[in-house]
């Protein structure tokens, strides 16, 4: 319960630190600070439906009591309000979090409530859709409408399997939307137009709309386990004929130490084919990261750090979870002397790519000045780096957010 | 009661389950029993719903898996080689949870039945390996229903308990119901199955009752 907390309490630590960046608008007049609040509920109500969507998944889909759970009939009505209910408390820290990133907007107790109606509505969004297309995509897919779409993406998997895939996908786009467009109403509203605060609702109703999905019959419920025993399979066999060949970044080994090469090639292959949706996130930070270094602005610079910071700050967790997959003997039996190093190591070699993304954007449009920036982040990834090849995640997301909080207002 | 018809499953280049066809009736217990990599697991995924074969169809009580998941959950049994139980709960309101989403049964008769009474109202997850699979049998046993499957589910139980879920099974296939159960323990064939199935690179090589075997019968067939 008390871990629940740490979100919120690590936010709140880094609000006097994100003053002059993040909140500077809170310095502005009445009109600057409205635009402001209104930037902040939109980044904040975005990343709250994002996470929120993409958990969902995880959830649900992917939940520890699957294995239970799958063994017995499903009462469609009492399984789907369990697991909305259970998914609402799991997620419950997120919305804590959330609201605590609304703390400066005090000084407008109007701005703030709408705020916290709206963060809250993200939230929803993000769970009640996630949830909903997740578990009735094995049913969406044999609707016409979207079996001829799902043809024309499925490529060879079976239409259902290819509707659990695209799903997560799917939900994050469709939770996204409405907050976005919840926001552009918002907006509206505090610019006067009495109207736009009824935008506060939409991302409610979707959200609402989102879990009115995951009501589907029985069977459709009951068939999910199957579609995804097809899925693990498929990947299996991949990953089967894979085993034999090197993995991304696999070539750094030679050149590390000897001491530590065996333990470096383990965390690199193991990175890489257990958690290989996160340690492939980067190429996607390096595209957020390119996206914020690329301007000719002087005054936008600061930016690239504090985009690219918090991808490398969230990319950090691999640590905690590659350990994660360390089995008890090999802790026991082996020397672990090396073993966080290597980690480390993996870390710093994986997060380049988003290094390198940003700082090339920069220096692209603002030349020389870009590797200030590139140094910046480069001590941040190998803090990072550091706690999290050491702590465990409930210490180190505190800690690193604190780090990336002071590395942009530095 | 328990029906894989003509099955085939492949993964990528490797046929898994060639053509397997397996009928255990009402009455009947049947032991699986097969080497590592006979297809087993995977002939046991498709039984419970876990997957879905590439070719032939799949019945529990007359029901396709396929087509009606839900309606064969309702009657099926299913001990799965991994104890699938929740940490949390005691055993008695993991069983009463079972209960609940089943419509009936009897908790202090099915915690009765497996020896977990003294122990009901412990956390799972204090609970032996052993103890978990006890919970993990009584949570497929308590509705009574039809068919029964058990994934190497005896294994890790201490032999009295091993005894008195065996007197259980047949009990039961008495009762009418069809019981299929996989095992690597041949010596304990005799007392848990009336006929044999092996399995040998995804088909079934020897179907034949246990009695007509015997001991040398069973070893052969199984070596």
């Amino acid at each position: 319960m008390i871990w629940g907390l740490t979100p919120a309490i690590a936010v709140l630590g880094a609000l006097p630190l994100l003053s002059n960046s993040v909140y500077s608008f809170t310095n502005l007049d009445e009109v600057g600070r409205r635009v402001g609040a209104v930037g902040l509920l939109d980044r904040v109500g975005v990343l709250m439906a994002a996470v929120l969507a993409l958990r969902a998944y995880d959830l649900v889909v992917r939940g520890p009591d699957r294995g239970v759970v799958d063994l017995h009939p499903v009462r469609p009505g009492l399984y789907v309000a369990a697991r909305l209910r259970r998914a609402a408390l799991g997620a419950w820290p997120s919305l804590l979090a959330g609201l605590a990133a609304l703390v400066p907007l005090r000084f407008d107790l109007q701005v703030l409530g709408l705020g916290a109606l709206f963060v809250g509505g993200a939230w929803a969004a993000g769970l009640g859709v996630g949830i909903g297309v997740n578990l009735a995509a094995p049913a969406l897919a044999t609707r016409p409408g979207v079996s001829g779409l799902l043809d024309a993406v499925r490529g060879v998997n079976p239409r259902a399997q290819a509707a659990l895939i695209w799903a997560p996908a799917v939900a994050l786009a469709g939770a996204g939307l409405a907050v976005m467009g919840g926001g552009e109403a918002l907006a509206v509203g505090l610019r006067g137009e009495t109207w736009g605060y009824a935008g506060v609702l939409l991302p409610w109703i979707v959200g609402a709309a989102g879990a009115r999905l995951a009501f589907v019959d029985g069977d459709t419920l009951a068939r999910i386990p199957a579609v995804l025993g097809e899925v693990d399979a498929s990947y299996a066999a991949v990953e089967a004929a894979e085993e034999g060949r090197a993995v991304y970044l696999e070539w750094i080994v030679p050149w590390a130490p000897p001491g530590l090469r065996a333990e470096l090639l383990r965390v690199l292959r193991a990175g890489w084919r257990a958690e290989r949706g996160w340690v492939g996130a980067t190429f996607l930070g390096a595209l957020v990261a390119a996206a914020a270094g690329w301007t000719d602005d002087p005054a936008l610079a600061p930016r690239l750090v504090t985009v690219a910071g918090l991808s490398l700050a969230a990319f950090g967790l691999v640590g905690p979870r590659l350990r994660g997959h360390d089995p008890v003997w090999l802790t026991l039996s082996l020397p672990a002397r090396g073993r966080a190093t290597a980690v480390a190591v993996a870390i710093v070699a994986w997060g380049q790519v988003v290094v390198i993304g940003g700082v090339a954007a920069l220096a692209v449009r603002q030349g020389v000045v870009a590797f200030a920036s590139g140094a910046r982040l480069e001590a941040l990834l190998l803090l990072f780096a550091a706690l999290g090849s050491r702590l465990p995640a409930a210490a180190y997301v505190p800690l690193a957010l604190v780090l990336w909080a002071l590395g942009g207002w530095a | 009661m328990i029906v894989a018809e003509g099955v085939v499953k492949r993964f990528g280049r490797t046929t898994a389950l060639g053509g397997v066809s397996l009928h255990v009736r009402a009455g009947e217990r049947v032991a699986l029993l097969g080497h590592n990599g006979a297809g087993k697991s995977t002939l046991m995924k498709l039984l419970t719903g876990q997957m879905l074969p590439g070719e032939g169809s799949v019945r529990i009580a007359g029901i396709d898996v396929a087509v009606s998941p839900n309606a064969a959950r309702e009657r099926l049994g299913f001990v799965p080689e991994e104890p699938a139980v929740w940490d949390y709960l005691t055993a008695r309101e993991m069983l009463e949870f079972v209960v609940g989403v089943r419509g009936r049964g009897d908790v202090d008769a099915a915690l009765e039945l497996t020896g977990l009474g003294a122990d009901a109202d412990r956390l799972v997850r204090e609970y032996s390996q052993g103890m978990r699979r006890k919970v993990a049998i009584a949570a497929a046993l308590i509705a009574d229903p039809p068919a029964l499957i058990f994934d190497e589910a005896l294994n890790g139980l201490d032999p009295p308990s091993a005894l008195r879920v065996a007197e259980e099974l047949q009990r039961r296939a008495a009762a009418g119901a069809a019981v299929l159960l996989s095992t690597h323990v041949i010596d304990l064939v005799p007392r848990v199955a009336d006929r044999v199935v092996v399995l040998r690179a995804g088909r079934v090589e020897a179907d034949a009752p246990v009695a007509e075997l015997g001991p040398e019968g069973l070893a052969r067939v199984f070596g």
